[in-house]
Order: C-alpha cells, then sequence, then structure tokens
C-alpha cells in the first residue's frame, strides 16, 4: 500500500502508542461516513453508466445472440457439430462446465466461510463475488444441459415419476452433479438475495415512484430495517452460510467424482476432489479479482474495495495455486508410484509425448510457477501484475480441464482407438458466447443491484464500532487519500445525491 | 336434456322443512322451479330446444376452438401411420421372423454358397452355406457387402440405347432382329465377351450359342483372375487341370507371394482349413508353420510364422533359390535343372539371414515331406506357377495336399481380352455382347487400347448389374442385369460342387439375367413382350410361370443329375447344392517340360530407388473396382493400411525415408507420382512397415470418373486414385522401372487420365481416412503372443505378460475376480469349470471368445455386424474425425523386436523418427474389439439415466429410448467400444457434399436442412429386428440380442415337443422342468462368429460346459483384455500362438529376436521391473 508509509496505524510507524498497535488496517478508507458509503455505492445504480459499460454490454449482448445460434444449431444439427469423436466423447463442452463451475466457486466461499470465520475483508467483495457465482454456474449449466444428445429427452435426469416407471441411476457421478449443481446454484441465489434484501430497500427508500421502486420495492420484501427484522435476518443469513459452507467443498468435488470415479487412467485418482476444490477457489478469486479490480477503477470504488482486498485475495490466490501446484506433482508421483503403466503412460503422453504436452504445459505456468509472484508484496500491489496473474489464472484453469478431459480421453487403454480432438468452431464460439452472456449478466447486475453490500460494509465502518474512538478520526484523516469526484458531493444535501456521477476518480 | 328431479315423497310426520313461501304453499311456478335442473336465466335461448343446444353448442364450440388450438401444436406430434398387414398372408412369412433360403453367389473363380435371411421377402443379410463342400460357413466381407449391392439405387435399372432409355420390349425387338441377322451370317464379326465366372448354365449356352452361330467367337475377360494359373498348369498337367489345397492336411506351407488368406481366393474354405490347422487347444497341439515371401504385408504374411519382404519381380529368384534347395535335396534333377535356369543376380532383400533362412525352410519343407504347400500368388507369372507345382511335385504334395482337378473348362474355346482387342482394331467384330460386371474401359491394361477397340465395334450391348460404368457408358446398349438374389443361376464352387441359384426377390429394377439373355440369343422363338409378373413369387412356391431363366437352370440340373424327380429338385433348392457333384481328379502327370518357361524368363533388376516395383492389386475392399458403389466396403478399414474411402500407395519405412515421405503422418498423407513407361499417376502414399523396399502396392478399381449414376456411383464417386492406367498387358500384376517421387507442391491436374477429378490441383498432401492412427502397442499386453515352446516352457505364459505379471500365484489366483475382487475371492467357481452366475438367469449366460490365433483381420466380421444389425455407414469426413459407427472394430498393431518396441517406446513422441531397421521388419497382429459385455461394466454405473444396464443372462444392454446421449458411458469403457450418433446417420446422407456460397460443407452439417438419403431402398436392407438408432444415442455391439431372444422362443415354443420326442410320445400333461428351457448346446452362432471364415469366435451359454465358448474358454491361452480392471469381461481372447522353426531360430538372431517379443524369457514383467515402458507387450 502506497500509503503505508504514512499510515499511522502502521505497527511500524514513529511511536509505540498502544492504540496505534492494536489498530487493524481499516477496511474502509478515508473515514468514510455511512452516509457516503451508501450514495457511492446506490449512485452506481442510480446514475447512467459511463460509456466504458456500453462498450462492454453491446458486444457481449452480440455474443450472447452468437452462443444462442450456436446452441440452437448444435441441437438441431447433432452433437457431431462440436468436435468430440470415438475416444474422446468429452470435449470443450465439459471442459467449459466444469471451467465455469469453478469459476463459480469463490462466491460461496466468500460469502459463507468467510462469513462464519468473521472475516470482515469479505463485505466489500462478496457481492460481486456472489453473482459472479451465479452467473458463472448458469453458463456452466449450459453446457451439461446442452451437450447430450437428445436434450430434448434431458427431463430423463430429473426423478419424474414416468409411464416408463425408470428411476434414476443414483449410482452415477452425472446424476450426483446434478444434483450439487442445482442445489449449489439454488442456494447460492438464495443466499445472495437473501444478502440484498436491505440493499434493495435502500434502493428502494431512494427512488422516485415509478417502476423502478415498486420492483425494488417488491424484492425487498417489506424491508423496514426494524431491529426485530435485523435479528431475523442475521439468524437466516447465518444459518444460509452454515448451509452453503459444505456445498462450497460439494460441488466441485461431486464434479470431480465425474473423473476420479471412472476408470480412466489419469481420471481414476483419489486426489481429484480436494485438488479440484482448491483449483475451483483458486480460479474464482482470480475470476473475482479480474472483474473487480477494473469496477473499481471504473466507479471509483478505492475506499471500499481496497488494495487491503487484493492483498488478502492474492494470499488465497498463492495458497490454492500452491496446493494446486502439489497436487499436480503428487499426480504423477503417485502415477509413477502405483506401478500401473497405464495410469503411468496417460502421464507420460500428458506431459512427454503426446499431442497436448502443449497444452499441459500451459496449464502448469498458468497455474503453478504465475501465482508464485504473490510471494512479493510488491507484486501483490500491482494493480496490473495483480490483474496478469488472475488471467493467467483464469486461463490456466481452462487448460486444467482441457488437459485432465481431453488428453486423458485421447490416450486411454487401447491404442488402436486413439484419436486426437479438435474443437470445430461451433464449440469455440460457443464457449467466446459464454463469455459474453457472463459479462452481460454482471453488467447487468450493476446496472441494477448495489455491487458492494451496503448494509454489511457499514458494519466495517468505525461508526459501527461500540468502543470506538473518535479521536482515532482525526488522526486517520491524516491519510493522504486520492480525492474522488464523488467526495466532493459527499457532504451535500441528501435528495442531490443523485447526481453524483460513475466517473472515473479524477 | 331437460332434467326433472325426482324428489323424495315428503314425510307425513315430523317436521316439515320448506324453502320457500311458495313451496310451502304449494305454488306451481315454485314447483316447476324446484324441479328444473337449470333455472330461468341459466339458459339465454328462448324455448326449451335452443336452450339444451345452447348448452351443447357451447361444448361444441368449446371443443372446436380447443382442437384448433391443437391444430397448430398437431404438427409436434410424429405423423401416425398404419402398417398395411396382409390381406392374404404368404405362407412362412411372419412379420419379424427371418426365412433362409440357400443359394450362391457367382463369382471369378467359384461360386459362394450362401443362406440368405429374409424378412417379408427382403434379403437382409448372408451367411455362409456350411453344408456346402466348398464352405465352412464363412462369409468374406466382399460376399456380405454384396446383399446392401442388391439395393444400390445406383445399380443398373434401366435399359438404354446410345445413353438414351430404352424399354426391355425394344431391346428384345431388337435382339431378335439382330439374332436372325446373325444367324444368317452364321455368326461373322459377333463377339462375346465374358468375365470368370463359373456357371454350368452359362458355359451350356455359351456352347448353344457357338453352334448357332459358328463363326462367333467367346472371349473372356477378368482384371484379375486366376488365368497365370490355369495357364501354368495347363501347361504343367493339362487343358482344365486346376489344383486344389488341402492346408488342413498341411504341416508346412511355403507362400511365394501368395495372399491365400486374404485376396488370391484358392477355395471356399481354405482359410478355415488352414486355421484347422492352428487351433491348438493344448501346448502339445501339433501346429501347422507358414513361411511366408510377399511383397507388401498382408494377413496371410501377418499369420506367417516367419515372413520375408521380396519385391514381386523377385519373387521367382527366392523360389528358384527354394528350388535348388529342395531339387538338390530330394534327387529332382529336373527341379535343380529349371532352379538353375532362371535368369538371378543373386537377389538378396538385404538380409543377413537370407541364405539360412531358405535353407531352413527347405529342409523344415524336406523333413515334411508329403505333408507340404508351397503356393504361389495368382499375381505371379506362369514360370513362378511352374516352379511352384514343380517343387510341390519334388516334395509328393500332389495327392496328399494339393488336389489335381480337371475342371473341364473350354479354356481353349475362350479368347482373352487382347485377342478381341486386335480383332476389333482390326474391323472384324462388328457386334459384341458384354456379359461381366469388369469394366474394361476403365480396367483393361492401356497398351490393349480397349476404348478405341470399343470404339470400332459397330453394336456394343452391355449387360452388367453395376453403376453405369465407363464401359457402358460407351455401349450402344445397355442391359441391366439382375442381381444374383434376383435371378436363377448356377454355379460350381472351386472344387466344383454345383448349387443352385436362386431368387430371394423379383427383380427391383425389372433387369435380365444372363441366363435369360444367353438363352434369348440361343432360341430360335423370339423373345415375347414383357408382362410383368401377377405377384410376388415365394422362392420354392409354385408360380404359374418362374420365367426363362428357371428353365435354363432347370434344364442344365437336369442334365446334370438325370431322370431327378421334383423332390430332388426341391431338395436341392433346400441344400443349396448337389453333393458329389465336384471335379473329377485329374489323371494327368507333371509334365517337367513346362519348366522350360523360367529359362524364356528374362532377369528383372532388383527394383532401386530410381527404378522402383509396382505392383497392382485388387482392393481388398471394393475387389477390382467393381464393389466402387458399396458403402459397407468403402467404409470397412483395409485389412492393414486400415485406409477407408480412398485407396493409398504403399511403401517401407526405409523407401519412405528414402523419399523424404513424413512417416508419421496421421491424417494427412504426402502424394507421390509414379511414372512407369511415360504415364504417371499421383496417390496419397502411406508407409506400411514390413513392405518390400523401393517398392510401391498400389490398389486398384478406384478413381472411376463420372458422378452419381453416371458413373461409379453416388458412394464411390470421387473415391480414390486410378492405378489401372499404369497397368499395361505385359506388366499385369507388377512392374519395374518405375519413377517415384514425392510431390514437392501441388502439380496442375494432366489432361485426361488422372482422377483427380475434384481437385483444381493436385496437392502435395491428401487428407485419409484411417479407422487407426497408432500402430504400436505401447508395451501393453493387449494382444498376447508366445511360441508354442513358450508355451510348453510355461503352461500360463499368457498370464505372464502385461500387468498379470506383476500378480503373484498360479493363473487361478491371477484371474480378475480373484486377483481384484475384494469381496468374492474365488467366487462361484465350480468343480467342472462353469462359475456360480453372477446375474440371476440360472439357464443362459452368455459369453465370448476371440480366439487370435485364427484371426486374420479380414474384416468379414465387421461387414457382417454392419449387416445384421443395421449400422450406419459415415462416409469420408466423419471417419476423419473418428466417428465410425462399427460395432466391432479391427484393431491392428505392429510389433517389432523387445529392444527396438522399448526404444519405440522411449521415443513414443508423435512423429518420431523410426529406425527403418527396427520397423520394416516387425510382425501384424490383428485384434478385434467389440463390447466385452463386463459383468461390473463401467458404464453402466455411469449412466445417470440407466440407458445401459445388465440382463440377467449377462448381457450388458444398451436402452435406446432411454439414452440421452452424455457419453458418459462412452468415456469409461476401457475398450472404447461404445458408439455414439453425432448425427441422424440413418436419417441424413452423410455422402453429399453441400455448398453455400464459399462454404461447402458435408450433408450432415446442414442439420434438419440436410438432404435426407438418397432413396427409400437402402431401409429393404434394414433388419426388422434390431432398432434403427436416431441421432444422439450410444450404441455398442449387443451379442445379436435379436438372435438370442429368438432361440430362446424357440427353446421355450419347442421344449414340450423336444421332451415329448424324447419320451416318445406327446403328452399334453408334461411337466417341463426349467432346463428344458434351456437354449440347446451350442445353438445360437452371433453374427460375427457365423461370418468368420477362420471360426475364430466362439459364442454360448457360459453355463452349458459342453458349449464352444466354456471349452475356449478352458484354454490355457484364455486371457482377459485389461484383465487387470477387473470388470471381467465376458468376452476374452485366446492368445496368440506362433510355431518358428527352432532350426531357423538357432540360426539366425534376427528371426530369435522376432519371436522373442512374445517369450516369457524377456527379460521384463517377470521380474516386475519398473521399466514400465518396456514391461512386455
Amino acid at each position: 500500500m502506497a500509503e503505508a508509509a504514512h499510515d499511522p496505524h502502521h505497527p511500524h510507524a514513529a511511536g509505540p502508542s498502544r492504540a496505534k498497535v492494536l489498530l487493524r488496517e481499516p477496511l474502509v478508507l478515508n473515514q468514510r461516513s455511512m452516509s457516503w458509503v451508501t450514495n457511492r455505492i446506490c449512485g452506481i445504480v442510480e446514475n447512467p453508466q459511463p460509456k466504458g459499460w456500453w462498450y462492454i454490454i453491446v458486444p457481449c449482448v452480440a455474443l450472447v445472440a452468437v452462443m444462442v445460434f450456436c446452441f440452437t444449431y448444435l441441437v438441431a444439427t447433432g452433437v457431431g457439430v462440436w468436435g468430440p469423436n470415438h475416444p474422446v466423447a468429452w470435449g470443450w463442452d465439459i471442459t467449459n462446465f466444469v471451467f465455469w463451475i469453478g469459476i463459480g466457486h469463490a462466491g460461496t466461499l466468500i460469502s459463507a466461510i468467510l462469513y462464519l470465520t468473521r472475516q470482515k475483508w469479505r463485505t466489500a467483495v462478496n457481492r460481486a463475488a456472489e453473482a459472479m457465482t451465479i452467473f458463472a454456474v448458469m453458463c456452466a449449466g449450459l453446457f451439461p444441459a446442452l451437450h447430450v444428445g437428445r436434450v430434448w429427452m434431458a427431463w430423463f435426469l430429473a426423478p419424474i415419476p414416468n409411464s416408463n416407471a425408470i428411476w434414476q441411476n443414483f449410482k452415477s457421478p452425472l446424476l450426483w452433479d446434478v444434483f450439487a449443481v442445482s442445489t449449489y446454484f439454488s442456494v447460492s441465489v438464495v443466499f445472495w438475495f437473501l444478502g440484498l434484501v436491505p440493499d434493495l430497500a435502500t434502493l428502494r427508500d431512494r427512488c422516485k415512484p415509478g417502476i423502478r421502486k415498486m420492483a425494488y420495492g417488491l424484492f425487498a420484501l417489506g424491508w423496514r430495517g426494524g431491529n426485530r427484522q435485523w435479528r431475523h435476518y442475521e439468524i437466516a443469513y447465518g444459518l444460509l452460510a452454515a448451509l452453503s459452507t459444505p456445498l462450497v467443498l460439494s460441488v466441485h468435488t461431486v464434479v470431480s467424482f465425474d473423473f476420479a470415479t471412472s476408470i480412466v487412467p489419469g481420471w481414476h485418482t483419489t486426489i481429484f476432489p480436494p485438488y479440484f476444490v482448491a483449483g475451483a477457489i483458486f480460479g474464482g478469486f482470480a475470476m473475482v479479482l479480474t472483474l473487480m479490480i477494473p469496477v473499481r477503477k471504473i466507479y471509483g470504488l478505492h475506499d471500499l474495495f481496497t488494495m487491503k482486498h487484493i492483498d488478502n485475495m492474492a494470499k488465497i490466490i498463492l495458497l490454492t495455486g500452491t496446493i494446486v501446484g502439489y497436487a499436480y506433482l503428487m499426480e504423477l508421483f503417485i502415477a509413477w508410484y502405483s506401478g500401473s503403466l497405464y495410469e503411468f503412460d496417460a502421464f507420460k503422453w500428458r506431459i512427454l509425448y503426446g499431442p497436448y504436452t502443449w497444452a499441459y504445459y500451459c496449464m502448469f505456468f498458468c497455474n503453478v510457477i504465475a501465482p508464485q509472484v504473490f510471494w512479493f508484496k510488491k507484486m501483490r500491489e500491482n494493480l496490473l501484475v495483480v490483474m496478469i496473474v488472475c488471467m493467467f489464472v483464469n486461463a490456466g484453469m481452462w487448460y486444467e480441464r482441457f488437459v485432465i478431459i481431453c488428453t486423458t480421453l485421447a490416450r486411454d487403454f487401447l491404442p488402436g482407438q486413439w484419436d486426437m480432438y479438435h474443437p470445430s468452431w461451433v464449440e469455440i464460439w460457443t464457449f467466446i458466447g459464454t463469455f459474453g452472456f457472463f459479462m452481460m449478466l454482471f453488467l447487468i447486475f450493476l446496472r441494477f443491484l448495489p455491487v458492494i453490500a451496503i448494509a454489511e460494509i457499514k458494519g466495517v465502518l468505525p461508526e459501527s464500532d461500540p468502543h470506538y474512538d473518535p479521536s482515532f478520526a482525526k488522526r486517520d484523516n491524516l491519510v493522504a487519500a486520492p480525492s474522488y469526484e464523488g467526495d466532493r458531493l459527499e457532504n451535500r444535501p441528501a435528495e442531490t445525491t443523485a447526481v453524483v456521477t460513475n466517473a472515473a476518480p479524477a | 336434456m331437460k332434467r326433472v328431479w325426482q324428489h323424495p315423497a315428503e314425510p307425513t310426520t315430523g317436521k316439515r322443512y320448506w324453502r320457500s313461501l311458495g313451496q310451502l304453499t304449494g305454488q306451481e311456478t315454485s314447483q316447476k322451479w324446484q324441479d328444473r335442473e337449470f333455472q330461468d336465466g341459466a339458459a339465454v335461448m328462448k324455448d326449451e330446444e335452443e336452450q339444451e343446444t345452447s348448452r351443447r353448442s357451447f361444448l361444441k364450440l368449446m371443443s372446436a376452438s380447443t382442437a384448433m388450438a391443437g391444430l397448430g401444436l398437431a404438427s409436434c406430434r410424429r405423423p401416425e401411420t398404419y402398417l398395411k398387414p396382409y390381406s392374404k398372408m404368404p405362407e412362412w412369412v411372419v412379420p419379424g421372423k427371418i426365412l433362409y433360403y440357400a443359394t450362391a453367389m457367382p463369382r471369378s473363380g467359384g461360386g459362394t454358397p450362401m443362406v440368405v435371411h429374409t424378412t417379408e421377402g427382403r434379403p437382409t443379410h448372408l451367411q455362409g452355406n456350411k453344408f456346402h463342400p466348398d464352405s465352412n460357413g464363412g462369409l468374406d466381407s466382399q460376399a456380405q457387402a454384396s446383399v446392401l449391392g442388391l439395393y444400390d439405387p445406383d445399380r443398373a435399372r434401366a435399359f438404354s440405347n446410345y445413353g438414351k432409355p430404352s424399354s426391355r420390349d425394344d431391346f428384345f425387338t431388337f435382339l431378335n432382329a439382330a439374332k436372325k441377322e446373325l444367324a444368317a451370317s452364321g455368326g461373322k464379326g459377333f463377339a462375346v465377351l465374358t468375365d470368370e465366372v463359373v456357371s454350368p448354365t452359362r458355359l451350356r449356352l455359351i456352347g448353344e450359342l457357338q453352334k448357332k452361330f459358328p463363326a462367333a467367337k467367346v472371349y473372356r475377360y477378368e482384371a484379375f483372375g486366376p488365368a497365370n494359373v490355369r495357364a501354368a498348369y495347363t501347361k504343367a498337367f493339362g487343358a482344365g487341370v486346376m489344383p486344389f489345397y488341402r492346408f488342413d492336411k498341411a504341416d508346412r506351407i511355403f507362400s511365394l507371394d501368395s495372399d491365400f488368406l486374404g485376396l488370391d481366393r484358392v477355395g471356399g474354405k481354405s482359410v478355415g482349413q488352414f486355421m484347422s490347422g492352428r487351433k491348438a487347444q493344448t501346448s502339445a497341439d501339433p501346429m501347422n508353420r507358414l513361411y511366408a515371401v510377399e511383397s507388401n504385408y498382408t494377413i496371410t504374411g501377418g499369420i506367417a510364422d516367419h515372413r520375408m519382404r521380396v519385391p514381386a519381380s523377385q519373387t521367382v529368384k527366392v523360389a528358384a533359390k527354394l528350388a535348388a534347395l529342395i531339387g538338390a535335396a530330394t534327387g529332382d534333377a529336373a527341379l535343380s535343372a529349371a532352379a538353375a535356369s532362371v535368369k538371378s543376380e543373386g537377389y538378396n532383400p538385404g538380409r543377413e539371414d537370407f541364405e539360412v533362412w531358405f535353407k531352413t525352410a527347405a529342409d523344415d519343407l524336406i523333413a515334411s515331406k508329403g505333408k507340404t504347400i508351397v503356393i504361389a500368388g495368382s499375381n505371379q507369372p506362369e514360370a513362378v506357377q511352374v516352379l511352384a507345382a514343380a517343387i510341390n511335385q519334388a516334395l509328393g504334395a500332389y495327392g496328399s495336399t494339393i488336389e489335381l482337378k480337371q475342371t473341364g473348362l473350354p479354356e481353349s474355346q475362350l479368347g482373352t481380352l487382347a485377342e478381341l482387342s486386335s480383332q476389333a482394331l482390326a474391323g472384324n467384330v462388328q457386334t459384341l455382347l458384354v456379359i461381366s460386371d469388369a469394366n474394361p474401359v476403365f480396367d483393361a491394361p492401356a497398351d490393349l487400347k480397349w476404348p478405341a477397340a470399343q470404339d470400332s465395334i459397330k453394336t456394343v450391348i452391355v449387360h452388367s448389374t453395376r453403376h453405369l460404368t465407363a464401359t457402358a457408358r460407351k455401349a450402344s446398349w445397355m442391359v441391366p442385369a439382375t442381381h444374383y438374389l434376383e435371378q436363377w443361376g448356377d454355379t460350381r464352387g472351386f472344387e466344383g460342387t454345383y448349387a443352385v441359384v436362386q431368387p430371394m426377390i423379383l427383380p427391383l429394377f425389372g433387369g435380365v439375367s444372363d441366363h435369360e439373355l444367353l438363352g434369348a440369343l440361343v432360341s430360335n422363338e423370339d423373345t415375347p413382350p414383357f408382362v410383368a409378373p401377377s405377384m410376388a413369387p415365394l422362392p420354392m412356391g409354385t408360380v404359374e410361370d418362374p420365367g426363362p431363366g428357371y428353365k435354363l437352370v432347370r434344364d442344365t440340373f437336369n442334365a446334370l443329375v438325370p431322370g431327378a424327380s421334383e423332390e430332388v429338385w426341391n431338395n436341392t433348392l433346400r441344400d443349396g447344392f448337389v453333393a458329389k457333384t465336384e471335379y473329377p481328379a485329374a489323371t494327368t502327370a507333371f509334365q517337367s517340360g513346362a519348366l522350360s518357361l523360367l529359362a524364356a524368363l528374362p532377369d528383372a533388376a532388383a527394383p532401386s530407388l530410381t527404378a522402383m516395383e509396382v505392383t497392382f492389386l485388387p482392393c481388398a475392399k471394393i475387389a477390382d473396382g467393381r464393389y466402387i458403389n458399396s458403402a459397407w466396403l468403402q467404409e470397412a478399414p483395409d485389412p492393414v493400411s486400415k485406409v477407408t474411402w480412398d485407396n493409398a500407395a504403399l511403401i517401407s519405412v526405409k523407401t519412405a525415408k528414402d523419399l523424404k515421405i513424413t512417416l508419421a503422418a496421421v491424417d494427412e498423407a504426402d502424394v507421390i507420382s509414379v511414372e512407369i513407361g511415360g504415364v504417371t499417376r499421383y496417390f496419397p502414399v502411406l508407409v506400411i512397415p514390413g513392405h518390400a523396399d523401393n517398392a510401391v502396392t498400389l490398389t486398384v478399381g478406384y478413381g472411376q470418373l463420372g458422378t452419381g449414376p453416371e458413373g461409379p456411383g453416388r458412394v464411390g464417386q470421387g473415391t480414390g486414385f486410378d492405378a489401372y492406367g499404369l497397368r499395361t498387358s505385359a506388366t499385369p500384376y507388377f512392374a519395374t522401372g518405375a519413377k517415384v517421387a514425392k510431390l514437392s507442391g501441388s502439380v496442375a491436374v494432366p489432361e485426361g487420365g488422372s482422377k483427380w477429378t475434384d481437385h483444381k490441383e493436385i496437392p502435395a498432401v491428401y487428407p485419409i481416412a484411417t479407422t487407426q492412427e497408432h500402430h504400436s502397442m505401447y508395451g501393453r499386453a493387449l494382444v498376447r503372443e508366445g511360441t508354442q515352446k513358450d508355451w510348453q516352457d510355461d503352461e500360463d505364459f499368457v498370464m505372464e505378460q502385461g500387468t498379470d505379471a506383476h500378480l503373484h500365484g498360479d493363473r487361478a489366483e491371477k484371474t480378475a475376480e480373484n486377483a481384484f475382487s475384494l469381496y468374492k475371492p474365488n467366487a462361484g467357481k465350480k468343480e467342472d469349470g462353469t462359475r456360480e452366475p453372477l446375474l440371476s438367469d440360472d439357464l443362459h449366460q452368455w459369453g465370448m471368445v476371440i480366439d487370435l490365433n485364427s484371426c486374420t483381420g479380414c474384416t468379414s466380421c465387421l461387414v457382417a455386424c454392419q449387416s445384421e444389425n443395421n449400422i450406419p455407414v459415415v462416409g469420408k469426413d466423419q471417419v476423419r474425425r473418428g466417428r465410425e459407427m462399427h460395432w466391432i472394430r479391427m484393431d491392428r498393431y505392429f510389433a517389432t523386436d523387445l529392444d527396438s518396441d522399448a526404444a519405440l517406446n522411449n521415443r513414443q513422441v508423435e512423429g518420431h523418427e523410426w529406425e527403418e531397421d527396427e520397423m520394416d521388419d516387425p510382425s501384424m497382429l490383428v485384434e478385434p474389439v467389440g463390447c466385452q459385455h463386463c459383468e461390473a461394466a463401467p458404464c453402466e454405473t455411469v449412466c445417470p439415466v440407466n440407458a445401459t444396464v445388465h440382463s440377467p443372462d449377462g448381457l450388458n444392454v444398451m436402452v435406446y429410448n432411454r439414452c440421452i446421449g452424455t457419453r458418459y458411458c462412452a468415456n469409461n469403457c476401457p475398450f472404447k467400444a461404445r458408439r455414439f450418433n453425432f448425427f441422424d446417420y440413418n436419417k441424413r446422407n452423410p455422402l453429399v457434399e453441400k455448398s453455400a456460397g464459399p462454404l461447402s460443407f458435408n450433408n450432415l452439417y446442414a442439420g434438419p436442412l440436410g438432404d435426407r438419403h438418397d432413396t427409400e431402398l437402402s431401409k429393404l436392407q434394414k433388419n426388422p429386428n434390431v432398432s434403427v438408432r436416431m441421432r444422439g444415442v450410444i450404441e455398442k455391439c449387443t451379442y445379436c440380442l435379436q438372435r438370442i431372444e429368438s432361440a430362446r422362443i424357440d427353446a421355450r415354443a419347442h421344449a414340450r415337443k423336444d421332451k415329448s420326442r424324447e419320451q416318445g410320445k406327446y403328452d399334453e400333461t408334461l411337466v417341463l422342468a426349467k432346463q428344458d428351457l434351456r437354449i440347446p448346446t451350442n445353438g445360437i452362432k452371433v453374427a460375427c462368429q457365423e461370418a468368420c471364415p477362420a471360426e475364430a469366435i466362439h459364442f454360448g451359454n457360459l453355463l452349458d460346459k459342453d458349449s464352444d465358448v466354456m471349452k475356449a474358454k478352458g484354454n490355457a491361452r484364455n486371457y482377459e483384455l485389461l484383465g487387470y480392471l477387473s470388470v471381467r469381461a465376458r468376452t476374452t481372447y485366446l492368445a496368440r500362438i506362433k510355431n518358428p522353426n527352432p532350426e531357423l531360430i538357432k540360426a539366425s538372431p534376427r528371426e530369435a529376436k522376432k519371436v522373442g517379443q512374445g517369450s516369457k524369457t524377456r527379460p521384463v514383467a517377470v521380474a516386475g521391473s519398473s521399466s514400465h515402458g518396456a514391461a512386455s507387450h
């Protein structure tokens, strides 16, 4: 943190004052008041979107159209328009599914596990992360739903009593997947929505009467912010957090079972569940940073989403990336140590001889080597480096799934049937299209819902602390803070808040 | 209607309850009001009647609007169609029940006796007629696929006159007039060209024709055939004498470039006979030994115990070497002299053990004197044939292992195409009748100038079943021939047994059979106008007029079996043949004078890089080109090169390196130019390890010009490249002095000859579709093999390979259920070797054994499965994408010795550099893989919708209706036996290329806008007992479930009768035990098993210890593919056993190394070495 040297709360700052030592780095900088927080966050929704928003959403909508076209073509014509073949029956479809599901992991981790462990820094990122989770799971869900050969029969996966009197096969990890993902999605949506209720009420209260007000009012569920309501809310939120926590672990564990419970060498490994969960958190955090760093910049949220947050998340990326690296190496060790020719060969083809070795090295570099720069604080503070590493991680996590799925299937038991897998243009555009879909949803989210949980972040303001000593405020003010356009509007009367713009900080 | 409530009577005591004052006072209106169901106002219509209709009309309107709403949605439903039942049921025809009829397929060399499966009058599937003396019940893939040829929409279907549509009546009007003219001139200027088909009726009619038109001449032509053998045996033994090899009696067989297990068909059951000498139930069983000298890798070479690659032109020299050794040892002076007379520059294919190889082989032959066969390939010149005959004579083979028979065929009366061509060019032929499926304009040797010769003939009548071939397009009259399944006819097997060809169906396109045409020609009466038959006759039924073909065949039969009653004829039709009608044994002796041919043979220099040798071979799939429009054959992979939908030039690794060909080409093959005598042709090239160096093998028949029916047909158009243009009458089988070069860039398409019709220019690389891209097992013990000695040394040598070698204990302890199961160690093994069923059916548990020692890899099972199970064809584009649908595929691996295999393993990088030494002398192993029907099937546990489940009798069954197509089962199948319908292959035609603007794409990719299959015709071939699969579902081998169910129904239906028969009287009250419902031992043959000419596939009931399959499972060679996975596969394999000559192994380190690969003595696996890469194969 550039300001660190001047930070009076820093332990190494001059003066061994007890208060100074005990004080943590504030989660909201610049002594922002509650009204500022409300104005700043609600302003994003209430003001016209910056040009950048439009520049991004228009191509995204176009990509969604491409995606819809690709899926329509797929369903109308057959899975053959994609690239899979006989040894490689799954290609980019399941690769993308696992990729998106993995991204959808960070949200609930941040909202549930960090909530239960009282990691207060989560308040700045949980809303966006949860939204990202939901959108990523939506993208993910498209693939398994549409990759099946007979999409119109996909309802067979649901345990609906039918005239054939056939029940689902509960031994199949794919069925577990259906339940795990749909449960995860529904719980995530409910959790996200519950967290939104007080903020929706805030937005409702700030709106002029009209459709907007009605809509916010409808979803705010009559929230008045009374003590009893808060009490119920907190209990419900805590319960949902507790319910979500096992889901964070279960979803990707179950997804990993798709592979781990099979007998294909390269898939059939017990390390997959923890490795997948770690990888998912890894990829999810990278995606949160990928989204939030630009949002922070565009909407001027530096005081709310601080370098401290980025630092924390970078550390998590470093940790989980290293776990993933350990898993990669352990896989190799076990492949050798198992003494199974087929297992060891699978890895030899994957790493040494096969046609996809480049993908393996891409994966290894992106996921294991690249995050190692986060050992250095300077690197964690350099937003450009953070963004680049996050991009690497995003790509690396996709490669990881590609390597696991495609290279394994392309070189399995009987060499007589080995074949190469090449994605078709339909597959490629479908994947690109889901990015458009994801971004479009996220941009719409930015446009209509508070990107940071207003009510929650107020809870980490100094004013919320009953033991808060206002005298610190003065010293806090010593912090040389960048001034934003919004700052100057801070002390304006409430009715003028609507003109708080979304312009980037000067 | 108006309803009046019938209120109960008012009680007379107690309280009175009333609803209104009106009721209380008993007003009439009130009473009426009470009685009415609907009060005033409920209906607005004025009178009673209208009130009623109002309510009804409301309902009517409602239902009408509902129906109208439904109209829009009605298209969402499948239109209902109704099957038309028979109004008069033909006898025996039960829908879904297969009727079997015996017939035979007339073919070059010898007809193929077969049994036809017909359903509702449609032939759907073919199998060999095992009762015929020339068949063991197996059927090669070309014969299998001929049923598809019947329904080929592009086959000859209409009469045409100079390309204009004509009619049967027009043609016969012309013929009636022409035959009067010809009769007047005694047939001057009239010629008939036939193929090699041996049909007694045809021969009889040709004889009559020659009597009627004495000046007419009959010629015979086929692009490939036994002409050289026939000529040589005529010289050596006299006219009409032909050899018939009894491989079952031979201990030592030496092949001189003969692919007698594959393309060189020398007998209807020679594969079976040869394999009967290699069945090896125990390690002590004697085995025959095969030495093979050949140019390209054939399936015969793959089976051989010792193989040496020698260019075809040099075969005469190695034959002479063998002859000299045998001549010296047997004291046969004539043979020695003949051997010495061969002009030889001491050819050596570059093997250090060349001399010792031949010496040892010759010694081995001599030691087995009287039990040997030396067979020369039909592509070898007469001289080599005679030399082989002399060796056989010296070794005393005639009379013991080779039978000489007097075929009595009128050889001398038949001219050759060369003679006909020169006669025609000289203007001596005015009318030519071509009765042949050969296509001389396309396939005649170039120097005969056949197209010009044909042009010089005034009237050419072509009678053929094929599409409009190049020959037919140039003809004056095109006469569509009937398919052999539509006509009466007859044929003889290789050894002469008479077989009747009987029609299975009325001619689909109203063709004329060859007999009918010749019959009309020799008849003194005019052929009457055509009258369509009034109803479909049953093949064996009584038909008022069975047609002229029937009478002609019946006349031949009556002459053959004098005084035969109607019953004898009917029995002949039932059996399909007349017993004891084989050719008589020849009485002539070997005339050593024939050996003088050898001295006349010029010395052929050994081929070099600058003057290469080119071998022309008929294709294993489309033969000489006549099956080019057969989609099954086009898509069946070549047994060795695995190429589909094209042909390719085949070369050795060393030659490829010399020519700078990309060795590990997978999808894109380099293109080479081949120039002989100024003619250049271009071919994509594939590297085949084990091919002779400096030699190129070209398969012919591809590259036929034209599109659609005006060419090779819609299936065959644009496939492959023409090699016939390089062929001359002097070099019909191989040519030397060819210049071969790799194209460095694209080349302009040369004028005329080239068949790169769909290319603007010839590219330097050509996309090729192969079904297999990897040729090494990479150290995995998939196909297990060993020598007989390995087996004798260690009874369980099979279990000492691969992962199994790492297990402790004896064989029993190593089986999957014992070694790997956590739960049921030694589960269910009973004393008698059978196993307690894991599943509930205690009558039947199905299993299969594939004997790799017998399997040649000929792909006949693959085509049989396709025919039986309605497996779609996917086209070249989809094969290139790895989406072929064959339920049983033929994996083929090359194997080098252990050192180089290990070396290869360490460098198994794709595109690795092969050392020619290590790669050019490999052995070839084949392994058919279909669904293994695992008891603990990995596919079943992963299917989320229970679409693949286990049946109580042990089948892994696929429920198509239930399948949604997640493809997880395919991923989890270790054998990759599951096939996914990526497109609607059965509905949309995969063979059409479409274009939209600049884009061109396969029809399949046009989705719902794509073309459907060209005609409904191919649907007639479908087996009605097997579902035709739609897109998006997985399919796979079902163990021919339909046959099992049919047998099960039969067993149940006949149980009472069978039991009564045992007891001697029919008893209604008989109590049947469960065991009585069991399908009889070996009562089912699955399609692949039935088709296998080598009898390599055993199928049956694992609970029946007398069954074939249990006997095979008891063989010590039995192993489970990937047994370590403990999936308990029901299909197991019997390891390959080689029987190498121990003397040769001692003498030649190279041969020792080659057999070492199956040997237990290899320094791996057993020791549990960690060198997994090398851990055996």
